[in-house]
């Protein structure tokens, strides 16, 4: 899809001697994000549950002409997600952006009347307390930060308006937009900028779906105004470079749904 | 009507079930928040087989019931399952229990929690993720469960009649309410029986927010 697009023009460098980690980011939204954070000059910290995919990823970066390492991590423990800031800090010196967009049990279609256990609690933890323990393990180093921290999370347009196939996926998308929200009114008078976005993007995630119902694509594009599914890097990876830098200082507690019009609920 | 409350030790569920069963509704009063899926299953069992069957679930409550303000950076996990695993399991387990009874009945399910979700609370916060997923589960159920006429729908009440301190939600709003005067949890009952009647056959999936007009979005 992207060859589409016309050429992109040179990158603005907004992100020069600025941190981030980014969570998931061995593929998909998460690799479109670092991609272009790096892109923009940011250090870049590809937080990855697997090697096979986050050394990859963090070399595909370097080889570009960017800053980046993998620092292998679960983020359904606090322990290593304290370790992969404190590692973070101590490579970089400073940690400026958390990008928490890591999920696992998104693409399992549950109904209500009969969903297990595991199902609640493998999006719980990597949605939800995986949020909590970002926001909480990065908020000193966001502070120091001032204006140019900024804290986040990825959510998705059906934790605004509810999803007929993945119900629980919903509401843990919900909890990260108030998380958002409430951190935003906490965190503002540092100047640090808390914010959401909702993407809809080409993924491995979503490749695999397509496969399996090849009316899939066709389906979605008709219903996006503008007709395509999203770059994770050109159109998704834009969208956090802009929150990210100086130009969104003043734009915080929101979602920004990034979906080709799909969505138009607000 | 055969109606089960949740929370109903609680300020929002105890008016809902004095109130619904002053207007003759027969009325089981449980608390499934923080218990786990086995004992949630067993006492909404218990509580529609009391009933004969059920008409209408009304989930409310959480846990602390009291919520009291956290900096953020003082919240512990232990105080984050508690209000976040343990208010949204219990919805959940009710939720799935209630199903099957609810399909017998074309029931509906009313949900109930306080603005803070919508608006995000300073101080609140994790208090305010668990009640804006609280919202958003409320209309996945409602797509789910419409094919089989169950309606699925939210009371919001303005935050300043759960809070610890009323005040702090001030800043969360435009304006002051439209509607002069005190909320009550007095009025949340009637609510109820509007959204379940035949008069809302055609709503589901919605939030009636009753704070005197004050959170006007979107």
């Amino acid at each position: 899809m992207t060859e589409q697009h016309p050429p992109w023009p040179q990158h603005p460098q907004r992100l020069v001697g600025r941190t981030a980690i980014v969570t998931g980011a061995g593929q998909g939204v998460g690799l479109g994000m670092a991609t272009r954070l790096a892109a923009e000059g940011a250090n870049v910290v590809i937080a990855a549950r697997r090697a096979e995919t986050g050394e990859p990823a963090a070399e595909g970066i370097r080889a570009a002409g960017g800053s980046a390492i993998c620092i292998v991590t679960d983020i359904t423990s606090r322990e290593q997600i304290q370790s992969c800031v404190d590692q973070t800090v101590d490579h970089f010196g400073g940690l400026e952006i958390m990008i928490h967009n890591a999920v696992a049990g998104a693409a399992t279609v549950h109904n209500l009347v009969d969903v297990e256990q595991g199902t609640w609690d493998t999006l719980s933890h990597t949605a939800v307390w995986a949020s909590f323990h970002c926001a909480q393990i990065a908020s000193p180093h966001l502070h120091r930060a001032g204006v140019r921290g900024r804290l986040i999370l990825i959510t998705s347009p059906s934790g605004v308006e509810g999803s007929h196939t993945l119900p629980l996926y919903s509401p843990v998308k919900a909890a990260q937009r108030a998380l958002a929200k409430s951190l935003a009114r906490e965190w503002g008078s540092r100047g640090v900028t808390v914010n959401c976005i909702g993407p809809v993007a080409e993924t491995p995630a979503l490749t695999k779906a397509f496969a399996s119902n090849p009316l899939l694509r066709g389906r979605l594009s008709a219903r996006t105004p503008l007709s395509r599914i999203g770059d994770p890097v050109t159109d998704i990876g834009a969208a956090a470079a802009f929150l990210a830098s100086d130009d969104a200082a003043y734009i915080t507690g929101q979602t920004l749904i990034v979906d080709g019009g799909h969505f138009m609920g607000f | 009507m055969r109606v089960v409350v949740t929370g109903a030790d609680q300020r929002l569920g105890a008016a809902v079930v004095a109130g619904l069963g002053a207007t003759g509704s027969a009325v089981a009063a449980v608390d499934t928040v923080g218990a786990r899926r086995d004992e949630v299953a067993a006492t909404i069992e218990t509580a529609i087989a009391s009933l004969g069957g059920l008409d209408v679930l009304v989930v409310s409550g959480w846990h602390p019931p009291q919520l009291s303000p956290s900096t953020f950076e003082d919240i512990t996990d232990d105080d984050f399952a508690a209000i976040w695993e343990g208010t949204m399991q219990g919805m959940l387990w009710t939720l799935q229990t209630a199903i099957p009874h609810l399909r017998e009945s074309h029931g509906n399910v009313i949900v109930l929690m306080p603005t803070s979700g919508m608006t995000g609370a300073a101080n609140y916060a994790a208090a305010a993720a668990t009640f804006e997923a609280q919202r958003i589960l409320m209309k996945a159920a409602a797509r789910q469960l419409g094919p089989d006429d169950i309606r699925v729908n939210a009371i919001a009440v303005g935050a300043e009649l759960v809070l610890h301190d009323p005040d702090a939600a001030d800043v969360h709003y435009l304006a002051p309410p439209a509607v002069p005067g005190e909320q009550s949890a007095d009025d949340v009952s009637g609510i109820v029986e509007f959204l379940v009647s035949t008069s809302g056959r055609h709503l589901s999936g919605q939030t009636i927010t009753i704070d005197g007009g004050r959170w006007l979005a979107p």
